[in-house]
């Protein structure tokens, strides 16, 4: 039994172990180029040990973690994340980055334990690890924004938590138990239950918060906007996309989405991140804030493909958060090469990027078709599963936002790339491009359009595991 | 395999084009040699002796490849008559369009050749595919570059127009994805079959009130492509903003999309529907001819008038395919076919004209005749063709579908014809405005260059032969029509 189950557990234990040794190296001996090789060497096998054992049959660790093929599918993909922002790390030649990556691999390790959390108790505890390596990851390049957007984070996600450890105290006064699997059970008798179903209801505005949905989306553009691209690519991608793996499981595990209330205020909230979320987007110049505005409509999206319930929920989900976490990798690659510094985080220091770099622009520009949905991406098969989740479950209200969301969300998705296209403001001199980001992104980019364009593979792998 | 080759020859010119972008006129060259290979392989589709011999099964050619199996869908191309028809107009436009081009591009060559051939090849698509989602791929495939097109090659308030343009479309590609998938579901829970193949989702049982939501998503669609009259804001812009072969291909080829969408898809899908609905869809087509007539004869601008003509002449197509009679259809048929050639020439006048005069203004025009003798005349003929001249291909189109609505609508039918009048008041006026009158401009302009009077010599060879012989189109169109007629059962 218990080799198994640190077999399964292996990814989280072979990072725990890197990250330790890493932390005593760096006491005595400290160089940028040696840490990233053993922080890279230690995900290598953490992914090594993911991929090792999937097809396995769902297996419970001490009623902490079930691991289970979704789990380990989120697994890799928040490694393969990790991995690919410690890269653009090093390429953004930070002073003493040595902790950097450290704190970096540590987060995904928060990641991991997260998505493979089945209990109130490593719930909160992994999210706290992850949350807590992003403040320190947000304000590492210590300049003003950076410092005042990790504090930002702090106080928000530290409320956030108050809220979440509250509700989960309520969950337990009404249940007497932190296990979900337990909670399960018992969850059609206790969603008459109004002290349980408050307590959810305070653990999901923790959630809300993490995921930066309407109401609680107000920190997340400055996060964007202070903290270095890679860091900022960590936050849209890997912290928002473990939080929603988890949430998955939690909304449909618990049965939560059978109670109609909780149903339609997670809708409405699906709606109002669409509509706001777009509607807020239009007024920026700063691309970094375009994103972080854009992001709250996708997840808005993605909330009503979750909360449709059906067998399509887990399945579009998984597509969508992949080819999302793709889209936005691709767009932070080329941002981390063009904002070299922080004023050139606007839209026009893009402006006629594509007669520079054309390589690079034309990366940009299917990470914004993907993201406006639009052929041969992967965005635009990811639409049509959003679109159809919602459909398996007749929910036409949320349909119509999410077309007049996409409408909205095409002005400024054609203001970016009318920048990248149109006639620069004054000649500027070619950015250098460090070949392992142009490596990173063309591998990105082949990934995006495999998926838009043939991604039979890949549907079939993530069918068989949302069963 | 032609059929792939048909699509894959104007994706790989562009993406040619582009990476030699910067060395000279190739580009152009590029996209000659491929468009022309692309008419010759439609012309010999269309010579073949089976096309010829085609009796009850309509499809010329088809290819059925398994795509994205888990989700039911197919890369499913076939061609019929009607699609033939119009693939073989967008290889001919294409190549007039890269004629008129000639002169007025001089930059970025490779990247406007790129955008200029990936149209083509979504229009393409949307003309050969017959699984939906292919369809509904090539359908947004083409907006993109038309996107670019017109916002980076265009004219002064080119962004706005573009956007414009982009977000109407967008917005009808959305609805008919929602209704593509509409469609989708239903099908998947009567018959538990995924699939988004024509074919199969043309006989899914459904409610008469679902059928109704479904057409409607659909038509939107389609009907802001047309564009029919309340979606219609997008067109006069763009049109004005877009480059001369920018405006080209999007009257000749890109609203003759939704006109396409309309014969193949909406009415057969949804016949019951579409029956329900044509009332008000004759209604908007008369509507449609009228007040594109109206506003036509209103500018001053003289591509703006050609632009809201469009209107006008598309709205015949409106009514054609919704009276859904043999004679209405192919009049409809006619009609888009002899629009694409007018309207294209008339696009590549303005656009010449502009060039040398360096104004649309009509009231900074005049007494161009003596000036331009021969760009004259075939601004002439084509006004007459848009007129409506007998001899030349509108008129068969036009007389054909007020003739096939008269059997369903009388009211309807004789308000149109009164719209008649208004088209020949304003194509008179964008006549005679430039070309007579006092002399406005003394400087000497350079006339037609010969490549420019090859390419409208034959435009008008091709309007001339559809308004005198248009029986070869009617009889390559007929057995797909006569099979969308049995399709929809009315």
């Amino acid at each position: 039994m218990l080799l198994t189950d640190l077999i399964l557990l292996s990814p989280l234990i072979v990072i725990a172990i890197f990250s330790v040794f890493t932390l005593l190296l760096l006491g005595f001996f400290r160089r940028p180029g040696v840490t990233l090789a053993i922080v890279i060497t230690g995900l290598l096998f953490a992914l090594l040990g993911a991929l090792a054992t999937s097809g396995l049959a769902p297996w419970n660790i001490v009623r902490l973690f079930l691991l289970d093929d979704i789990t380990r599918f989120y697994m890799v993909l928040l490694i393969l994340i990790g991995i690919v922002v410690i890269i653009l790390q090093h390429q953004q030649r930070t002073e003493q980055p040595e902790e950097l990556y450290l704190i970096t691999s540590i987060a995904v390790l928060g990641a991991l334990a997260l998505v493979a959390s089945n209990h109130f108790a490593s719930f909160f505890l992994s999210l706290e690890i992850l949350s807590i390596s992003l403040y320190i990851m947000i304000s590492y390049l210590y300049k003003e924004r950076s410092l005042e957007a990790g504090f930002k984070y702090l106080i928000l996600s530290g409320s956030s938590s108050a809220f979440l450890l509250f509700g989960i105290g309520v969950s337990y006064l009404a249940t007497g138990t932190l296990d979900f699997s337990v909670i399960a059970q018992i969850s059609p008798e206790m969603l008459s239950n109004p002290l349980w179903l408050g307590g959810i209801a305070l653990t999901l505005v923790g959630i809300g918060f993490k995921l930066a949905v309407v109401p609680f989306h107000m920190w997340s553009p400055d996060i964007y906007e202070g903290a270095s691209p890679p860091v900022a690519a960590f936050v849209a991608t890997a912290s928002k996309g473990a939080v929603l793996a988890f949430s998955l499981r939690y909304l449909l595990k618990l049965g939560l989405l059978n109670h109609p209330t909780l149903k339609t205020s997670l809708l409405i909230v699906a709606a109002l991140s669409i509509i706001i979320g777009n509607l807020l987007a239009l007024q920026q110049a700063n691309i970094k804030r375009i994103l972080a505005y854009s992001s709250i409509a996708h997840i808005g999206y993605l909330l009503i493909a979750i909360t449709s319930g059906t067998s399509l929920a887990v399945e579009s989900t998984t597509y969508y958060i992949t080819s999302y976490i793709i889209t936005m990798l691709i767009a932070f690659c080329v941002i981390s090469v063009i904002s070299r510094r922080e004023e050139e985080d606007n839209l026009d220091s893009y402006r006629g990027m594509f007669w520079r770099h054309p390589w690079f622009a034309g990366a940009l520009t299917i990470s914004i078709l993907s993201l406006a949905s639009l052929p041969v991406t992967a965005g635009f098969i990811g639409k049509l599963y959003i679109v159809g989740a919602a459909f398996s479950a007749s929910l036409w209200a949320p349909i119509v936002f999410i077309v007049i969301g996409s409408i909205i969300g095409l002005f400024y998705y054609l203001r970016v790339l009318f920048s990248l296209y149109g006639e620069p403001k004054e000649p500027r001199e070619t950015t250098h491009i460090p070949k392992a980001t142009a490596l990173l992104t063309g591998l990105l980019v082949i990934a995006l359009l495999w998926l838009g364009i043939y991604p039979n593979l890949f549907i079939d792998t993530i069918r068989s595991i949302s069963e | 395999m032609i059929l792939l080759a048909l699509l894959l020859i104007p994706l790989l010119a562009g993406a040619l084009s582009l990476l030699l972008g910067k060395k000279g006129d190739w580009p152009r060259w590029i996209c000659l040699v491929g468009l022309g290979i692309d008419l010759g392989l439609a012309l010999w589709l269309w010579l073949s002796p089976s096309t010829a011999s085609l009796e009850h099964e309509p499809w010329i050619a088809e290819i059925d490849w398994p795509w994205i199996t888990p989700l039911g869908i197919r890369f499913h191309l076939a061609l019929d008559g009607l699609s033939l028809l119009l693939v073989l107009l967008t290889a001919f436009l294409g190549i007039i369009a890269v004629l008129a081009s000639w002169r007025g591009i001089q930059e970025r060559l490779g990247f406007y050749h790129f955008n200029l051939m990936w149209v083509l090849a979504g229009v393409l698509g949307v003309f050969l595919s017959l699984d939906l989602f292919l369809f509904l791929l090539s359908w947004e495939l083409m907006l993109i570059p038309m996107y670019f097109l017109i916002s980076i090659f265009g004219h002064e308030a080119r962004a706005r127009a573009a956007t414009k343009f982009f977000l109407f479309t967008q917005g009808g590609g959305l609805l008919l994805l929602v209704a593509i998938l509409g469609l989708y579901f239903l099908h998947l829970w009567a018959t538990g079959e995924a699939s988004f193949d024509y074919f199969a989702l043309r006989n899914t049982p459904m409610s008469p009130q679902s059928a109704m939501w479904l057409m409607l998503g659909f038509f939107a669609a389609f009907a802001v492509k047309l564009p029919a009259l309340p979606f219609h804001t997008w067109l006069p812009d763009a049109h004005t903003e877009a480059p001369t072969a920018g405006s080209i291909i999007l009257a000749g080829l890109l609203l003759k999309t939704g006109a396409y969408g309309l014969l193949r898809f909406t009415v057969p899908l949804f016949p019951e529907a579409a029956e329900r609905f044509a009332p008000v869809a004759l209604v908007l087509g008369a509507a449609g001819v009228l007040y594109g007539a109206f506003l036509a004869f209103a500018q001053r601008d003289l591509k703006r008038l050609v632009a809201y003509s469009s209107i006008s002449h598309l709205g015949f197509v409106l009514l054609g395919v919704f009276s859904w009679n043999t004679l209405a259809l192919q009049g409809a048929v006619v009609q888009i076919l002899a629009h694409g050639l007018s309207a294209g020439a008339l696009f590549f006048l303005v656009g010449s004209l502009k060039e040398r005069t360096g104004t649309r203004d009509m009231e900074q025009m005049g007494g161009l005749w003596s000036a331009l003798p021969r760009l004259a005349a075939f601004t002439l003929f084509f006004s007459m063709a848009s007129m409506g001249l007998p001899g030349l291909g509108n008129f068969i189109g036009e007389f054909l579908v007020l003739a096939g609505v008269y059997q369903v609508q009388v009211a309807i039918a004789a308000l149109t014809a009164l719209g008649l009048v208004f088209i020949t008041l304003y194509s008179l006026k964008g006549f005679q405005k430039p070309f007579y009158g006092a002399l406005s401009q003394s400087r000497v302009f350079p006339d037609l260059s010969p490549y420019e009077i090859l390419a409208l010599s034959s435009l008008a060879g091709l309007t001339l032969w559809l308004g005198l012989y248009p029986q070869t189109v009617l009889n390559t169109a007929a057995p797909a029509l006569r099979a969308l007629q049995s399709i929809a059962g009315m």
